[in-house]
C-alpha cells in the first residue's frame, strides 16, 4: 500500500507548518493481497471440479497455472480501468493546485520560509546558493528519514495509539487551520466580503466532515475528495514556502530516496508494508488515497461476534482464513488453517473436526455461497505524498516557468505518463513498488526541457506564425 | 501526447543548438534557421508517429495473446484515431494555450502593424491542425499496416506542405486556404479508408437505419 508517514506539527515565524516525511508507495499491498485471495477462491472453486483436496499433483499444477494465466490476463484488463481510476483524481489535485497558484497570489510570495530549510537562497554568488539549497535539500530529507522511522518503529511496537494521535493531529490541523487560511486567500483575491460567524461555520462543517470521512467511515466519494484537496493544500504549502532551487533538488532526492526506502529489503517503507502483510493489517486509511471500497468477506462468517474478535485496527471485515499469507501449503494436514483460526472457529461454532472427509463434503458443495469480491471493485491506491509531490511539481512549474502553460501542461503529460508506467510496472510485478522515482525524473526533464528548450523555440514561432 | 511532446522537444533541441551556434543580430539568418527547425520538427513528428506505431503493434500483440477469442479488444484503427487525436490535441494546446492566457489580459491586436486577424487565424489553423493530426495517423497506420509505403510518403509530404504553407503568414489565404483544401481531402481518404462509402454517409445523414 501506499504509505506516507505522518506529520508533526511546527511552530515558525508564527506559523503552524507541517512536516511531511515521506513518501509513498505505490500500489497495493492489498491489491496483492487480494489477489492471492482470489488465487484461493478460484481455487476452492475449481476444487469441487476437480473434487476436493486429495487429487492427484497434476490436477492442483493445472489450476494453479490456469489461475496464474486466469490472473494475467485480469490484470491486463482491468489494468487500464486502474490506471483511469487515478488518473483522475491526479489530475484533479493538480488542476487545483495549478489554479490557486494562478488565481491567489498569496502562494507565489514570498513570506519566508521552513524551519525545515533554514537557508535562504537570496545569495549572492550562484555557488552560496546552489550550496544553500543543497543544505537545505539535505536537512529536509533527513527529517523525512527520521520520521519515517519513528513511524515504522511506533508500528512495530504497536504503539497504535500514539500514531493514531499523531495522525488525527496532523488532519486536523490540514481540516482546520490550512485551510482557513486557504478560503481567507482566496476571498482576498476576488474580494468577497465575509464575516467571522460564516467563515466559522463553514470551516468546522468541512473539518468536522473530513474527520469523519478520512478516518472513520463515509462515502467513497466525499473520501477521496476530502483526500484530494488535503493533498492539494499541502502541496500549496510547500510551493509556497520552499525556495526555487531547494524545491527542484528536494523532489529529485525524495524520488531517490523512495526508491530506496521501498525496494531495498530494510528499506523503512518496505518494513512497514512487510509489517503490515503480516499482521493482515491495512495501513493507515488516513494516508492512502484508494480507489474502491474493500470489502473481504468470507463466505463462513456472518455473524457479528467475529467484529469483536477483529482487531481493532481493522476497517473492514476480515475473517482469518481470507488470508492465506502464511499458510501456502495447502498440503499440509491441518487443511491449510491456522491454530488460531481454528480456535476461533471453535469459539463462535463449536468445535469441528477438520478432516480430510469433512473437508471433501464441504468443498464437494456447489459454491454458491461464494462471495468473492466483484473483480470491477478491485481497486488500485496510492499514497498521499504522491499526490503531494507530482502537485508541488505542477505548481511549481506553473508559478515559475517562463514558458508558463506549455511547461505546465508539458509536466502534467509527463507525470501521468509516468504514473501510467508505474501502473504497468506493478502489474507485471505484483508488490508495492514506488511511484515517485518515475513520474517525478519525467517531469524534472519535462519541466528543465521546456523552460529553456521548448520556450523559445515556440515563442519564435507564435511570433512569425509557423505552425509545426 | 506524450511522443509530441518528446518530439518537440528534440527538435527545439536541435534548434536551440543551432541558433546558440550562429550570429543572433542576423536576421534572415534566423529567420532561416527557424524554417530549418520546423522542417525539422515535421520530420521528427513522423519519425516518433512511426515508432508510436511499431510500439501499439506490440501492445496489440500481445493483447491478442491475452484474450480468450483470438482478437484484441481495440482495432489498430481505434488506436490509430487515438493516437492521431493525441498529437493534434498536444499540438494544438502548445500552439494555443500561452495565446488563450494572453488573450484573457489587457491589449490591443495589431496595434503596432501586424494583422489584427492574429487570434483568428490562429484558432483557425491550430484547428484545421489538429483535425490534420487526427487523420494523418489513420492514413499513416494504415499505410505501415498494408505496407504501402507512398501512403506513407503522402502523409509526410502533406505535413511538410502544410508547415510551409504558413510560412507565408500573415498572407493568410495563402496558408489557411490550402490547409483547408488539404484537410478535406485528408478527411475523405481516412473516411474511405475506416470503411466509409458515399452510401453510408448518405444513409447516416438521412437517418436511415
Amino acid at each position: 500500500m501506499t504509505e506516507l508517514s505522518a506529520h508533526l506539527p511546527q511552530f515558525q515565524h508564527g506559523q503552524l507548518t507541517e512536516n511531511f516525511p515521506d513518501n509513498h508507495l505505490s500500489n497495493t499491498n492489498d491489491n496483492s493481497e487480494r489477489r492471492r485471495h482470489d488465487n484461493s477462491e478460484r481455487r476452492r472453486n475449481d476444487n469441487p471440479e476437480s473434487e476436493t483436496n486429495g487429487q492427484p499433483q497434476n490436477n492442483v499444477q493445472q489450476v494453479v497455472e490456469q489461475d496464474e494465466e486466469e490472473d494475467e490476463e485480469l490484470t491486463l484488463k482491468y489494468g487500464a480501468k486502474h490506471v483511469i481510476m487515478l488518473f483522475v483524481p491526479v489530475t484533479l489535485c493538480m488542476v487545483v493546485v495549478v489554479a490557486t497558484i494562478k488565481s491567489v497570489s498569496f502562494y507565489t510570495r514570498k513570506d519566508g520560509q521552513l524551519i525545515y530549510t533554514p537557508f535562504t537562497e537570496e545569495t549572492e554568488t550562484v555557488g552560496q546558493r546552489a550550496l544553500n539549497s543543497i543544505l537545505n535539500a539535505a536537512i529536509m530529507i533527513s527529517v523525512i528519514i527520521v520520521m519515517t522511522i519513528l513511524l515504522v518503529v511506533l508500528y512495530k511496537y504497536r504503539c497504535y495509539k500514539v500514531i493514531h494521535g499523531w495522525l488525527i493531529i496532523s488532519s486536523l490541523l490540514l481540516l482546520f487551520f490550512f485551510s482557513f487560511i486557504y478560503l481567507g486567500e482566496v476571498f482576498k483575491t476576488y474580494n468577497v466580503a465575509m464575516d467571522y460567524i460564516t467563515v466559522a461555520l463553514m470551516i468546522w462543517n468541512f473539518g468536522v466532515v473530513g474527520m469523519i470521512c478520512i478516518h472513520w467511515k463515509g462515502p467513497l466519494r466525499l473520501q477521496q475528495a476530502y483526500l484530494i484537496m488535503i493533498s492539494a493544500l499541502m502541496a500549496l504549502v510547500f510551493i509556497k514556502y520552499l525556495p526555487e532551487w531547494t524545491a527542484w533538488l528536494i523532489l529529485a532526492v525524495i524520488s531517490v530516496y523512495d526508491l530506496v526506502a521501498v525496494l531495498c529489503p530494510k528499506g523503512p517503507l518496505r518494513m512497514l508494508v512487510e509489517t503490515a502483510q503480516e499482521r493482515n493489517e491495512t495501513l493507515f486509511p488516513a494516508l492512502i488515497y484508494s480507489s474502491t471500497m474493500i470489502w473481504l468477506v468470507n463466505m463462513a462468517e456472518e455473524d457479528p461476534e467475529a467484529q469483536r474478535k477483529a482487531s481493532k485496527n481493522s476497517t473492514y471485515h476480515k475473517q482469518a482464513p481470507a488470508n492465506q499469507t502464511q499458510n501456502e501449503d495447502a498440503e499440509a494436514d491441518d487443511g491449510g488453517f491456522s491454530q488460531e483460526w481454528q480456535q476461533q472457529r471453535d469459539n463462535r461454532i463449536g468445535p469441528i473436526e477438520s478432516t480430510p472427509e469433512s473437508r471433501a463434503a464441504v468443498q464437494a458443495l456447489p459454491s454458491n455461497s461464494q462471495t468473492s469480491e466483484d473483480p470491477e471493485e478491485r481497486g488500485v491506491k496510492l499514497g498521499l505524498g504522491d499526490f503531494i509531490f507530482y502537485s508541488v511539481l505542477v505548481g511549481k512549474a506553473s508559478a515559475t516557468a517562463s514558458g508558463d502553460w506549455n511547461t505546465t501542461l508539458a509536466c502534467f503529460v509527463a507525470i501521468l505518463i509516468g504514473l501510467c508506467l508505474t501502473l504497468l510496472l506493478l502489474a507485471i510485478f505484483k508488490k508495492a513498488l514506488p511511484a515517485l522515482p518515475i513520474s517525478i525524473t519525467f517531469g524534472l526533464v519535462f519541466y528543465f526541457a521546456t523552460d529553456n528548450l521548448v520556450q523559445p523555440f515556440m515563442d519564435q514561432l507564435a511570433f512569425h506564425q509557423f505552425y509545426i | 501526447a506524450f511522443f509530441w511532446l518528446v518530439s518537440l522537444l528534440l527538435s527545439s533541441l536541435i534548434w536551440f543548438i543551432a541558433v546558440k551556434a550562429s550570429d543572433p543580430r542576423d536576421e534572415p539568418l534566423q529567420k532561416g534557421l527557424l524554417i530549418f527547425g520546423v522542417m525539422f520538427s515535421v520530420l521528427l513528428q513522423e519519425a516518433f508517429r512511426f515508432l508510436y506505431y511499431k510500439l501499439l503493434r506490440k501492445a496489440i500483440e500481445g493483447l491478442v495473446a491475452l484474450s480468450e477469442d483470438g482478437c484484441s479488444p481495440i482495432s489498430i484503427q481505434q488506436m490509430a484515431y487515438v493516437a492521431g487525436v493525441g498529437f493534434g490535441l498536444m499540438s494544438g494546446a502548445f500552439s494555443m494555450i500561452n495565446l488563450l492566457a494572453d488573450a484573457l489580459g489587457p491589449g490591443t491586436v495589431g496595434i503596432h502593424g501586424d494583422s489584427q486577424l492574429y487570434f483568428l487565424t490562429s484558432a483557425f489553423m491550430t484547428m484545421v491542425l489538429i483535425f490534420l493530426h487526427t487523420f494523418w495517423a489513420i492514413l499513416f497506420f494504415h499505410g505501415c499496416e498494408h505496407r504501402r509505403w507512398w501512403e506513407i510518403m503522402v502523409v509526410v509530404v502533406m505535413h511538410l506542405a502544410v508547415s510551409g504553407s504558413t510560412f507565408c503568414n500573415p498572407l493568410y489565404v495563402g496558408s489557411l486556404v490550402p490547409s483547408y483544401l488539404l484537410m478535406a481531402i485528408a478527411a475523405a481518404w481516412a473516411y474511405l479508408l475506416s470503411g466509409g462509402s458515399a452510401q453510408n454517409l448518405r444513409r447516416f445523414l438521412l437517418c436511415k437505419s
